[in-house]
């Protein structure tokens, strides 16, 4: 590995201002866990890396009614997974993050991580999009909130521009009568990533229609993509086998996928057939109750 | 030298009718405690003052021609001592051997030869320059500061497209041998290997049920978890001295030997603690270069690949295309077989066609057959052994295409094979007869288990389905030279001194069989493997060989140091030796019990006085092979929406000879099981059109994790081999070779789609689904018509890398099966 300059900032205002006076080339580290591996093996070196691991004011999970759930860039996805507040009102965050990696990768990797590094396949990008999450990001000039459908720009690139940091995941609070649910298909148990993904998220009005549905797919596109066809297919509707099944089909040309080493396109389109029915079918079911 | 005399069968008796007090015991590895602890020292654990960090440039093309390098800035850059290209390696050996080389030797399409690329470069990932610098750090800046231009050429990765007459030409000097001569014109068909009985012909057009398929495996890694590591130091007096992580040490003399043209005295090799090798680190990889990078830097130098060259460019095990056909009566017999057998040998030829024929077709007897053996280059890294070299390829073939045959006919599978399965005195594809073998009583182990007898289950997974499958697997057993010393310590302990590399526990099972020899506890037994200045020579481990071959020798060596300790006992008790019995430690005189020795008294006395101390020694060169057989049941469960599969269950049957360490055997067979798994699941090589690895990571090229595998219940089935200590086989391989095939077996057993080429969890399923609901098949390939291969006069020129195999290909069970010989000469 190339050598590259190393800062240990003990506080958020520090880090910005050290990305502020180093300039361009820097790299923020939060556990590491993909930007190790991006160094190591396909030797991306950066100039400089500017590590969260001391800065004590980002390690936060908390909830409060009105103000919604707020994870800080340096907590663990463990943290996060074992927050008793996030289980109990945000099941389909426990159900992503559970999903990335290991136990050892939970404990070093962060969610902050796993949207900064915008891959397309990244585990808890669709729940969080769906949920309808808004970052906070800091630069030494302040910070900015950005609803994080808005965050993702291409494969690894993001809004974040020259100097900024994601200070915080705001999710807003439960609604009743709502669910979610988030599925991958990957070949191996665990230790792997996704050759596609989807996150449904409902919520249903007293009459049991459709009020508001969010579907959002993952590593079929160069970002997280919203299945717009498919969503609006279900709103203002009551829902039922034949129109999940619809639905699931919207998605499918919803979905823009690739040929690369972890599937073949069709392949991809079949999945996400698969996985739109079943998430949706289990965010109906939870929502109902 | 006093070694007991032996007869041809070591066992003393049927193994049934000796009452053994280590051997068949659950003892723990000798080595745990050094390997949980830390302290074992793997291949890039060891440094020495001085030392220099090599690396390799990799070429990003797969096919090129190397029009010029530009060295000055790297060579420039400091802390830089060494820049090595392929047009150096002549003249640096020239130097080391002070004899006259011509570059030519080294111009060869050989795997030995060409250790970095010289003037095209054939895979992606091939080493093109090496460099040595004081850091890690520098070595890859000086990397980034070399200028290579390349001229691409044409691409072909896929076997099939390569033995096209069209398709580009991945080596120009590389002629088809067949078994009568060589072709006069280059081709990517290396090799072409013609196996017959009988009228094929007739046989099928009468048999009353036919069924034909072609069959796709992966290239596939060994997936050891320890990368290559080597290090090199040269010093004044004119020796080299080698550390690195090897299968085995004496290999690396040799084939270093040959290499530099110098003689094995003038090199010291210690083989660490291993990490994984799985046949990989059987043949040479980084000795070569770090060796002359160490002579041209004059600093010792020590190299380790990182996990994507691992990859890209060591010896993964080839991918194949198998077209068969069987016929048969309904009642099961075969009548005759037809395949052709197509290798993806890599960029550099090597064998392999012919040990998966063996290995697939081996176990059953066909009266009538034609298998041809097609080993081809392609623009991919050279292949090399990997746990049963070419079995798993073959056994995929040959047992789903059983599996379609007993589903035509309605009978179980275990019947038809029982009905076919070759027994003692049968011969294989390659005319050789078996010895005593025990593969029907595998077959009818798994028939008789609970599991087999038991209605299947449903899945707990809603929409799931289950499903159950067997396959079988051979693997004709690894031979080759042994030597072991036993020294008896002035307490009566003893000392087991080797060469050879335990890559699977061999240690405790020697010391397992020297404790029961000298009937001594187990505790009083330690084994050591020095370097090969120290230890009695020994041949690479593979193949299975260790515990059947070093086992021979430690044998011997614990015989003979009895005999000996008898001797010195005898000189104790002033009486002739053959007066004198031992039993459990102690010696005493046979007319007068009550005057005794106890072992630890008489080696005390022996080492001041009488005949000295005494060192026992046993060697064996050559036994007869033990065939190994195994039969395994594999459940999973499939999700037919998505493809996915998991193998939730394995009962795996296996012919062990004899169980020395039934911990060690189970261990051996989970870990061939889990591999296997791999083959079949998720593990695959992927390269895009322009031959460059997509997948050169352990994310994308996806081998089983802790929850990949299942429950692995072993069945060990003791029939013991005629030749070898206590009747035992080499274990290590054939379990890896029935589980891709009982995979897919179960997978169609479950939902009823046939998939024919691995990887194939995912879409492959699907696929399989669909065709099987659409009436598609697949399987009905139209075979790829060679036309006839033109052979020559042989004034073609040979190749001087390798000798033809021929000869010694045919005598084998398995060709190319063990790495007794390192490839590098
Ligand atoms: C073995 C293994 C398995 C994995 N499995 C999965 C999986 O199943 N699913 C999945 O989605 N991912 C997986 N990953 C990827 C990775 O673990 C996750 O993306 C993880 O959440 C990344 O978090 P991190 O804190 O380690 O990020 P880091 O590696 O520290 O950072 C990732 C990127 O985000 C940037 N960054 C991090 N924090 C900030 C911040 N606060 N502000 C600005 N930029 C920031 C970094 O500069 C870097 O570019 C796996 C990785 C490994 C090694």
């Amino acid at each position: 590995m190339r050598a590259f300059a190393y800062h240990a900032p003990a506080s958020l205002a520090e880090a910005v201002a050290i990305l502020r006076r180093e300039g361009p080339g820097g790299r923020v580290l939060a556990g590491g866990t993909d930007l190790l591996v991006q160094m190591k093996e396909r030797g991306t070196v950066p100039r400089y890396v500017v590590s969260l691991r001391a800065v004590a004011d980002l390690s936060h999970v908390t909830f409060q009614t009105g103000r919604g759930l707020v994870i800080g860039s340096r907590a663990s996805l463990t943290d996060v997974i074992t927050n008793r507040d996030v289980r109990e009102r945000y099941p389909i965050i426990v159900e992503s993050a559970g999903l990335v990696g290991s136990h050892q990768i939970q404990n070093l990797g962060t969610v902050g991580g796993n949207i900064c590094n915008a891959s397309p396949s990244a585990d808890t990008a669709p729940p969080l999009i769906a949920l309808g999450a808004i970052l906070r990001l800091h630069s030494d000039q302040g910070p900015r909130e950005l609803p994080i459908a808005e965050f993702f720009t291409g494969p690894g690139r993001t809004a974040l521009e020259e100097g900024e940091v994601l200070a915080e995941i705001i999710v807003p609070d439960p609604q009743p009568h709502s669910g979610g649910s988030y599925e991958r298909y990957t070949p191996r148990q665990e230790m792997d990533i996704a050759v596609a993904s989807a996150a449904s998220f409902v919520i249903l009005a007293p009459d049991g229609t459709v009020s508001h549905a969010k579907i959002i797919l993952g590593a079929v596109g160069p970002t997280p993509l919203h299945a717009r066809a498919a969503e609006a297919m279900l709103v203002g509707k009551i829902p039922s086998g034949g129109l999940i099944e619809a639905a699931a089909s919207a998605a499918v040309s919803d979905a823009r996928p690739i040929s690369d080493q972890r599937g073949s396109e069709s392949y991809r389109r079949h999945l996400i057939n698969v996985l739109t029915r079943r998430t949706l079918t289990r965010a109906i079911e939870s929502a109902r109750g | 030298m006093t070694t007991t005399e032996l007869p041809r069968t070591v066992t003393e008796a049927p193994a049934d009718k000796v009452t053994h007090v280590v051997i068949g015991q659950r003892v723990a590895k000798i080595e745990g405690v050094d390997k949980v602890t830390g302290k074992a020292l793997y291949g890039a654990d060891t440094s020495r003052p001085g030392m220099l960090w090599g690396k390799m440039l990799p070429s990003p093309h797969a096919h090129a021609i190397i029009t010029s390098i530009d060295l000055s800035a790297a060579r420039a850059l400091p802390g830089v001592f060494a820049v090595i290209t392929g047009a150096d390696l002549p003249g640096i050996v020239a130097r080391i051997s002070e004899t006259d080389l011509t570059p030519e030797e080294f111009d060869t399409p050989s795997r030995g030869k060409q250790i970095l690329a010289w003037k095209k470069v054939v895979f992606f990932g091939q080493p093109v320059v090496a460099v040595a610098a004081v850091t890690p750090a520098i070595a890859e800046e000086a990397l980034a500061l070399i200028k290579v231009v390349y001229e691409p050429l044409p691409v072909v990765v896929d076997p099939e497209a390569a033995m096209r007459p069209d398709a580009p030409l991945v080596q120009n000097a590389v002629f088809t041998e067949t078994f009568s001569g060589k072709a006069t014109t280059p081709s990517n068909i290396a090799k072409v290997t013609e196996l017959s009985r009988g009228n094929v012909d007739e046989a099928i057009a009468n048999a009353e049920v036919t069924v034909s398929g072609t069959f796709r495996t992966a290239m596939v890694h060994q997936g050891y978890i320890e990368p290559q590591a080597c290090l090199a130091e040269y010093s004044a007096d004119g020796r080299f001295t080698i550390w690195t992580s090897t299968q085995g040490q004496f290999g690396v003399r040799g084939g270093l030997s040959g290499f530099l043209k110098i003689p094995p005295r003038r090199i010291r090799v210690t083989a660490s603690e291993i990490g994984g090798g799985f046949g990989a680190k059987g043949a040479m990889t980084l000795e070569p270069i770090c060796t002359l990078l160490a002579y041209s830097a004059g600093r010792p130098v020590k190299m380790q690949l990182t996990r994507s060259e691992v990859l890209r460019a060591t010896r993964p095990a080839p991918d194949a295309v198998m077209h068969v056909t069987l016929g048969a009566r309904t009642d099961g017999t075969l009548l005759g077989a037809r395949a052709a057998f197509i290798w993806d040998v890599g960029a550099y030829p090597g064998g392999g066609s012919v040990g998966g024929i063996n290995c697939g077709f081996g176990p059953y007897i066909v009266p009538a057959y034609s298998y041809d053996g097609y080993d081809v280059l392609t623009n991919r890294p050279s292949t090399g052994a990997y746990r049963a070299p070419n079995g798993p390829q073959g056994a995929f073939a040959v047992e789903s295409a059983l599996d379609m045959l007993a589903r035509k006919l309605g009978i179980s599978p275990i019947t038809l094979r029982l009905r076919n399965a070759v027994r003692e005195g049968d011969r294989n594809p390659s005319d050789v007869p078996y010895p005593r073998i025990g593969f029907r009583e595998t077959l009818e182990a798994i028939e008789n288990h609970p599991v087999w007898a038991s209605p299947k289950a449903t899945s707990s997974r809603p929409g799931w389905l289950r499903g159950r499958g067997v396959a079988c697997g051979l693997w004709g057993g690894g031979v080759g030279t042994s030597m072991a010393h036993v020294n008896i310590g002035e307490d009566g302990s003893a000392v087991i001194v080797t060469g050879a590399v335990d890559l699977a526990g061999t240690r405790t099972t020697m010391a397992q069989i020297a404790a029961e020899e000298l009937q001594i506890p187990f505790e009083r037994v330690n084994i050591v493997q020095p370097d090969t200045d120290t230890a009695p020579f020994n041949n690479p481990t593979g193949g299975s060989r260790l515990t059947y071959s070093l086992g021979t020798a430690v044998y011997r060596a614990a015989i003979d140091a009895r005999t000996k300790l008898k001797q010195r006992a005898s000189q104790q008790f002033r009486c002739p030796a053959d007066e004198v019995d031992y039993r459990d430690g102690e010696f005493w005189v046979r007319s007068d019990p009550s005057i005794r020795l106890t072992i630890g008294q008489v080696a005390r006395s022996a080492a001041g006085s009488g005949d000295g101390p005494v060192v026992g020694t046993g060697e064996v060169t050559h036994l007869l092979r033990a065939p190994a057989f195994a039969t395994q049941l594999v459940e999973v469960e499939v999700d037919p929406e998505t493809g996915a599969v998991q193998v939730v269950n394995v009962v795996a049957a296996q012919d062990v000879g004899r169980a020395i360490n039934p911990t060690a055997c189970e261990g051996q067979i989970q870990g061939g099981v889990v591999q296997g798994i791999g083959w079949a699941l998720t593990e695959g090589y992927v390269y895009d059109e322009q031959g460059r690895l997509r997948n050169p990571g352990l994310l994308d090229y996806r081998m089983p994790t802790a929850l990949d595998a299942p429950n692995i219940e072993c069945v060990l089935v003791e029939v013991p081999a005629i030749d070898g200590p206590y009747g035992v086989r080499g274990v290590g391989e054939v379990p890896i070779v029935p589980t891709p095939a009982a995979v897919a077996n179960a997978v169609f057993d479950a939902c009823a789609g046939r998939v024919t080429s691995l990887p194939l969890c995912g879409e492959p399923v699907i696929v399989a689904m669909s065709d099987s609901r659409t009436g598609v098949d697949r399987s009905q390939m139209v075979m790829f018509n060679l036309g006839p291969i033109p052979t020559g006069n042989s004034s073609a020129p040979e190749s001087p890398g390798e000798e033809p195999k021929l000869a010694t290909e045919v005598e084998d069970y398995c060709a190319e099966d063990d790495v007794a010989e390192p490839e590098i000469e």
